[in-house]
């Protein structure tokens, strides 16, 4: 009985919505069905509060902070000893050893040695979000004691926490991504666009420049690019410089699409009534016919970005894109590029899942804009 | 109809010819049209598809698309109060820079145009409002606009509308077309409105600058009939509100009896004859537009077959020598029209044809007037 009261009453309900809803609404509406989208969304979002937001809250350690363990293994949260379970986490010390078949030093975990963990525990100081200044951590061990550490993916060569390391490299890799498609988004739909509106030389030139770029090899290409980046640059120049070189390279495929979009745009009527009432030139491209092409761009852009930080990772492993002390997922893989790192320190490898999951979330997310946008589909 | 010194001439177009030079060869899409529009006067335009009249309209706003050449004159007359004294402008159209910014002035600021189309004559991303305001705020100045000299050395820019007045503006636009709820319309996409509502957004962004010329190419041929009766409605309305000229393009007859005060009637880009609606209705001077006339069904008369006009509308590229109409015209007479090119005169007082039926219409050449004699005999 109250069912079939409330059925009519919600579906009339949904009626007199929809006749206002915009088409950003439906945007929303379609995209909330998509589990997945959703979830890349959500993972996304983890992203860029852990590592672009407040990486230093949840790194233990700073992204420069050195510690007498070189190399030492990952130290993972224990809730199981000798007693059993235990609610409060702890971690096992770390002990020298010298492995006699290389005569190198290891450290290995110390199953004697317990050491608990604390939560919103104070530690280095720093300026959240860079205005709020304080010294609390999301975790560590006890600040007193010395030996007390917490590495939950191993250290590096120089004995630094790769977890807060690979927490402060996301910053710099997500932002990359997104700078280098915003400038790639500028330069791709305004030249697309022209190229599309005005036809004839413009046109001519434009489409061989992105031909010149498609028919390119991209990687030699990008190789000269990174080398005729002076040395001695300080870091933030040169990761400016890294993002506008991603996005000089990658902009010719955009600006074909948007140039074929704006080719069968300006045909349309309302193009030729704009220009009846007297828009200009510009004001009809930019006004009229880009915004048509947005929701196209928006995917291109969200399934770019990945593309993007993969760049950027795959120029920095080679050494040719940022290079340390610059803290990025590429520069930290670069600690992976001998067998030797892999054989005795393999969690230098726990950069691959970071970027790995970065990656998919945004082709999920991207995929999912994809479907919610298209109006033609159901 | 009203006497001859009360008509005020706003755009006079004299001998327009626009060609199109493409693979096939060159067409002469509008072959010698000339025209006067008075001052809040309607002037019908009628003909077949494709006979030149869409792209007369985008000619007087010099928006021929970029292959298509024109010559001849078009003259807007601007009227501009400036200080105490009302003088004229004369604004030659075809001279002005079809990008620059005289004639972007022009369109929407004085000559406003309506398409066809209601249904993508809207960006489809942005809202009614939006359309209006965007016009709005291209044109209308607080203080009254004006438009410099010949060739625009004395532009002058007034303050621009603000946003909430061009937003108050386009509610009250949106009310006077008739749209109900215009304070919640304002907001919606084209989408979320119907064919008729376009129209009359369309109808209102034309009018919310107060052109002194609507151009209306078409504008009620993707509407059905009610709507398009609500639309004419709307428009004669205005018209007398705003004091405003409306060219009429279309190519139903009984629209144009409706609105118009005069008509020119066009075939194949050229115009084949002039003159009030009633005369054009009563007394018929072209076979053509007797034909077009007789094609109109009509209420009480029972016939097997609707009388239409024989044969197909030539190719442009390979156009029939003489009078471009004698392979279809009732009245063909053999030697004659076949040979002659008819002039476009004045047979009856306030009535202009181009037929050889009427002796203005022959040429000066000695040839033509010895075909005429040679004929004449024959007869």
């Amino acid at each position: 009985m109250s069912e079939a009261v409330t059925i009519p009453a919600t579906k009339t309900k949904e009626e007199t919505k929809s006749i206002s809803q915009s088409y950003w609404s439906l945007v929303w509406w379609k995209f909330r069905k998509n589990r997945l989208a959703v979830v890349g969304a959500i993972i996304l979002a983890i992203y860029f509060i852990a590592c672009v937001f407040f990486a230093e809250f949840f790194a233990p350690y700073g992204k420069a902070t050195e510690s007498d363990f070189i190399e030492a293994r990952p130290t993972y949260f224990q809730f199981f000893d000798e007693d059993g379970f235990t609610l409060r986490p702890f971690v096992y010390g770390l002990a020298e050893e010298i492995d006699l078949a290389t005569r190198s030093r290891l450290f290995v975990l110390d199953k004697t040695v317990k050491y608990p963990i604390s939560f919103f525990v104070k530690g280095e100081s720093y300026k959240l979000l860079g205005l709020i200044p304080t010294d609390i951590h999301l975790f560590g061990t006890d600040p007193a004691d010395p030996d007390a550490k917490v590495f939950l993916m191993g250290t590096d060569r120089l004995g630094r926490d790769q977890f807060s390391r690979l927490l402060y490299g996301g910053r710099i890799s997500l932002f990359i991504g997104l700078f280098s498609v915003i400038v790639f988004l500028f330069i791709g739909v305004t030249l697309g666009a022209i190229s599309g509106y005005y036809g004839g030389v413009t046109d001519i030139i434009v489409q061989r420049i992105t031909e010149f770029l498609s028919a390119f090899p991209q990687e030699p290409l990008f190789l000269a690019l990174g080398a005729a980046v002076p040395v001695d640059w300080p870091s933030t120049r040169v990761f400016f410089m890294v993002t506008i070189l991603l996005a000089l390279i990658q902009w010719g495929g955009l600006a074909r699409q948007v140039r074929g979009l704006v080719l069968s745009g300006r045909e349309e009527q309302y193009v030729l009534a704009a220009q009846s009432f007297g828009a200009s030139d510009r004001r009809i491209i930019f006004n009229h016919l880009i915004p048509a092409t947005l929701s196209h761009v928006t995917v291109i852009a969200t399934l770019k970005i990945p593309n993007m930080i993969l760049l950027e990772t795959a120029l920095s492993f080679l050494g040719l894109g940022l290079v340390p002390p610059t803290v990025s997922w590429g520069t930290l893989l670069q600690n992976a590029n001998t067998v030797r790192a892999i054989r005795f320190a393999p969690h230098y490898l726990f950069v691959v899942p970071f970027i790995l999951f970065a990656i998919l979330a945004y082709n999920m997310l991207g995929d999912g804009l994809r479907d919610a946008m298209d109006p033609y589909s159901k | 109809m009203m006497t001859e010194e009360k008509r005020d001439p706003l755009i006079v177009v004299k001998d327009l010819h626009v060609d199109f030079d493409v693979r096939d060869g060159i067409v002469h899409a509008v072959d010698g049209a000339g025209f006067t529009i008075y001052r809040g006067q309607t002037l019908g335009i009628i003909g077949e598809s494709g006979c030149g009249k869409s792209i007369t309209a985008k000619a007087i706003l010099n928006m021929i698309p970029k292959r298509g050449k024109m010559s001849g004159e078009i003259t807007f007359y601007e009227k501009s109060s400036e200080g105490n004294g009302e003088f004229i402008n004369e604004i030659r159209l075809d001279q002005t820079d079809p990008d620059g910014e005289i004639i972007r002035k022009i369109r929407g600021g004085h000559i406003a145009m309506i398409f066809q189309e209601p249904m993508s004559s809207l960006t489809p991303v942005y809202t009614a409002g939006f359309h209006i305001t965007e016009a709005v705020k291209l044109h209308r100045f607080v203080g009254g606009k004006t438009i410099g000299g010949q060739m625009g050395e004395n532009i002058q820019k007034k303050r621009g509308v603000s946003e909430e007045e061009a937003r108050e503006i386009a509610v009250d636009m949106l009310r006077r077309v008739g749209i109900p709820n215009a304070e919640k319309r304002v907001n919606s996409y084209p989408h979320e409105l119907s064919g008729g509502q376009r129209q009359r957004v369309m109808i209102a962004i034309a009018l919310s600058t107060h052109p002194d010329l609507l151009i209306a190419d078409e504008p009620t041929t993707a509407l059905d009939v009610s709507i398009e009766a609500q639309i004419l409605d709307l428009m004669r309305e205005l018209q007398e509100t705003q004091d405003m000229a409306i060219m009429f393009i279309t190519h139903n007859l009984g629209v144009i009896a409706e609105i118009a005060d005069e008509i020119v009637v066009m075939y194949m880009g050229k115009e084949v004859e002039r003159s009030t609606t009633i005369e054009i209705f009563e007394n018929p001077k072209h076979p053509y537009t007797r034909s077009l006339l007789g094609s109109i069904p009509q209420i009480g008369e029972k016939k097997d077959h609707l009388q239409t006009i024989e044969g197909m509308v030539p190719s442009p590229f390979n156009l029939p020598p003489g009078c471009v109409f004698h392979p279809r015209c009732p009245d063909y007479m053999p030697g004659k029209c076949d040979r002659v090119y008819p002039e476009y005169a004045q047979v009856v007082e306030g009535h202009w044809a181009r037929c050889l039926l009427y002796d203005g219409c022959w040429p000066d050449t000695a040839e033509a007037q010895a075909i005429k004699k040679t004929q004449t005999v024959a007869d």
